[in-house]
């Protein structure tokens, strides 16, 4: 277990790292042209824009750039040159371009705002998404089972800046009867919280719900059909016995495994949701930074994004082990 | 082999499945008995309505897919017309099944001592404790060694001999009165099936219960059945005691199945006959005879009844011996005697 463990976290930093080389290589392969945004469109001339890229060495060869950002996360740097020069302790991913704001701070503003929508969100989509899942591989062929045959394919063809802005429209902005989304963190006003993110979580997490219907209806049908399904009933079992504690428990690892890979890839900020209800998680931030070609925010949303899909990967690893005992971790 | 009161007796039972297709007969009108300390051995391929008959005995079919007539008696009560919940009281507990294949069978993620334990506390209000003692009792009774640490393990650290054993501790548990095996030995080595059919026989003779053997190997009914029915596109085509129907079989079909497999008294050069074409479309049965377009013997044409008329199962002159087959029971016994016999039977 423990070698295990090492071995998946040496993995996780070398996948990190070509990660990191390869977003810093294609920031500058492309036509991003960072001073020039800095200077801004009035009083902008050739000199301001050199003594930018001089003051920010983003002339500089690039692996002389991704060597100082690198060490700059483990020792700390400056930034800039002379009065101008911003100090930036370890673990340092850079400062802003555009507000000289350390960038580890502003991704700690976002972080909670993307953390609650995806908690909330996956929570309601796999409570629900199973459920009807489940229900409709029992009652195959019954109207539920139609019923929720219609809602995954209806779920899986929109979109959620569609439906997002649909319901925003209507129930906030026309009816008036949905609070408006916003983010206030909910250590200050717990309810505010709830109420600010219901909108958002209620369009995700029952979009979200659709795939996950669709794939517990079908890891179901399956597994009702096994041989030991039917030793279950044989044994005089109740339908209740067997379809929870023998055909949903052997189900559990695939539904495990879209949980852990969807709430890992919505940590790392859902970019869509987020601009649509206009909420200052992670994905709002890393759309910004790209449209303003902020180098250090790309790469710490990048990298922010590809650590908690490879954590949530390793997670549910380690979750097979526990459910399945067939399972061994080596 | 009828007797005064068997056990289990299955009464023109027919089963069948609507899909889209078509009407799926897999069980057409079948009727047996079994009393307690007997064997019956069903044989057939697949599709041949075997498997079907032992679920239903189970009433482990579908009642919205499967449609059912005729009457399963248990202990003379029919369990066609139980409702679900009386159902559940019978299977585990009165009748009980030995699948096919163990490690299929057996949930993947619990122990097997949990799995036995279940089996037992369906069906009996005892602690957890009591019934652990009882399927570590019946581990040991089936041969496992060290059966209290075995119990704690799952199915897939077991071998393919032990997880038959395990299975068959389960079923056995609550002392059924009659056991359903499906085909129990096909996924396993040959010598460990020998080694399962000794505890099978060993077991019944304990417990004195009615097993139903159902499997497509000749050897295994010869072994340990008495009573053997053979079956053909969902109905009964022979029946009667291992004695007469193996050595005195008088349809061609079991014929077929008999010269199909090795002797160990038959000549080593000599090649084994394999039943020409394939198992019968269940939805679309051909007509008369289920068995003519597959039978050298069919009698065709000109107003011949083997393609026009299905033979009703009859007793032939040997006491509880009953075949469906249109030829005269006297060609019967000569073509067996002139044509099969000499290329070695399987006993």
């Amino acid at each position: 277990m423990l070698r295990y463990l090492i071995k998946r976290s040496l993995i996780a930093v070398i996948t990190l790292l070509m990660i990191s080389i390869t977003t810093f290589w294609l920031f500058f392969a492309g036509s991003a042209n960072p001073a020039a945004q800095m200077c801004g469109a009035k009083a902008c001339d050739a000199a301001k824009i050199e003594r930018i890229n001089k003051s920010l060495g983003l002339k500089d060869p690039i692996h002389e750039q991704y060597g100082r950002f690198m060490s700059g996360i483990f020792t700390g740097r400056e930034i800039g040159e002379g009065a101008d020069a911003i100090k930036c302790p370890a673990p340092c991913l850079g400062v802003s371009f555009r507000t000289s704001e350390p960038v580890l701070d502003i991704i700690e503003r976002g972080l909670p705002v993307s953390a609650s929508i995806a908690v909330g969100s996956a929570v309601i989509s796999v409570l629900l998404g199973v459920s009807l899942g489940i229900a409709s591989a029992l009652k195959r062929g019954g109207w539920l089972d139609k019923f929720s045959i219609g809602f995954a394919l209806t779920g899986a063809s929109l979109q959620i800046f569609f439906l997002g802005l649909l319901l925003q429209m209507v129930l906030v902005y026309q009816l008036k009867i949905w609070d408006r989304p916003r983010y206030v963190p909910p250590s200050e006003d717990f309810l505010g919280w709830l109420s600010g993110m219901s909108l958002p979580w209620v369009t995700l997490g029952v979009l979200s719900a659709a795939t996950y219907a669709r794939f517990a209806r079908a890891e179901m049908l399956e597994i009702l059909s096994e041989d030991f399904v039917r030793t279950a009933r044989a044994k005089g079992l109740t339908p209740r016995a067997v379809n929870i504690k023998h055909a949903l428990r052997a189900s559990l690892s695939s539904i495990v495994t879209i949980f852990g890979l969807q709430l890992g890839g919505l940590l790392g900020g859902a970019a869509i949701t987020e601009t649509t209800f206009d909420m200052p998680g992670i994905g709002k931030l890393a759309v910004k930074a790209v449209g303003d070609d902020n180098l250090p925010i790309v790469m710490a949303t990048v990298l922010l994004a590809a650590f908690f899909v490879v954590l949530f990967n390793v997670i549910v690893d380690a979750m097979y082990a526990v459910i399945d005992p067939r399972v061994k971790l080596s | 082999m009828a007797d005064q009161n068997p056990y289990l007796q299955v009464k023109d039972l027919r089963v069948q499945f609507k899909t889209e297709d078509g009407v799926v007969k897999a069980v057409d009108g079948v009727s047996f008995a079994v009393e307690r300390g007997k064997t019956l051995g069903i044989v057939g391929e697949s599709g041949s309505g075997k498997s079907v008959t032992s679920l239903s005995i189970m009433g482990l079919h579908n009642r919205k897919r499967a449609a059912m007539t005729g009457e399963i008696l248990v202990d003379g009560r029919n369990i066609l017309n139980l409702p679900e919940e009386k159902l559940r009281e019978v299977r585990g507990q009165q009748v009980s099944m030995i699948f096919q294949d163990p490690l299929s069978a057996l949930h993947p993620f619990y122990t097997i001592g949990h799995q036995i334990v279940e089996a037992h506390q369906v069906h009996h209000k005892v602690s957890k404790k009591e019934s652990r003692k009882r399927a570590i009792e019946m581990l040991d009774r089936v041969g496992i060694p060290q059966p209290a640490k075995r119990a704690d393990q799952y199915p897939h650290e077991f071998s393919g001999g032990m997880r038959q054993r395990a299975m068959i501790a389960m079923s056995l548990v609550n002392n059924p009165n009659l056991i359903i095996a499906d085909e129990p030995t096909t996924a396993l080595d040959v010598t460990v099936q020998a080694q399962i059919l000794d505890l099978l026989l060993d077991l019944q003779r304990e417990f004195n219960s009615a097993i139903i053997m159902i499997t497509h190997d000749l050897g295994v009914i010869s072994q340990i059945a008495d009573d053997v029915l053979v079956m053909y596109g969902g109905r009964a085509v022979e029946t009667g005691t291992v004695e007469s129907v193996m050595r005195r079989p008088q349809h061609p079909y079991t014929w077929g199945l008999l010269s199909s497999v090795p002797s160990l008294h038959g000549d080593a050069n000599e090649d084994l006959v394999p039943i020409k074409g394939n198992p019968p479309s269940l939805i679309n049965l051909p007509s008369g005879c289920a068995f003519n377009p597959r039978c050298r013997y069919a009698m065709l044409g000109d107003g011949r009844p083997c393609d026009l008329e299905i033979p009703q199962l009859l007793q032939v002159q040997e006491r509880g011996h009953s075949v469906a087959c249109h030829l005269p029971e006297q060609e019967r016994v000569q073509t067996y005697q002139q044509d099969i016999a000499h290329s070695g039977v399987a006993q």
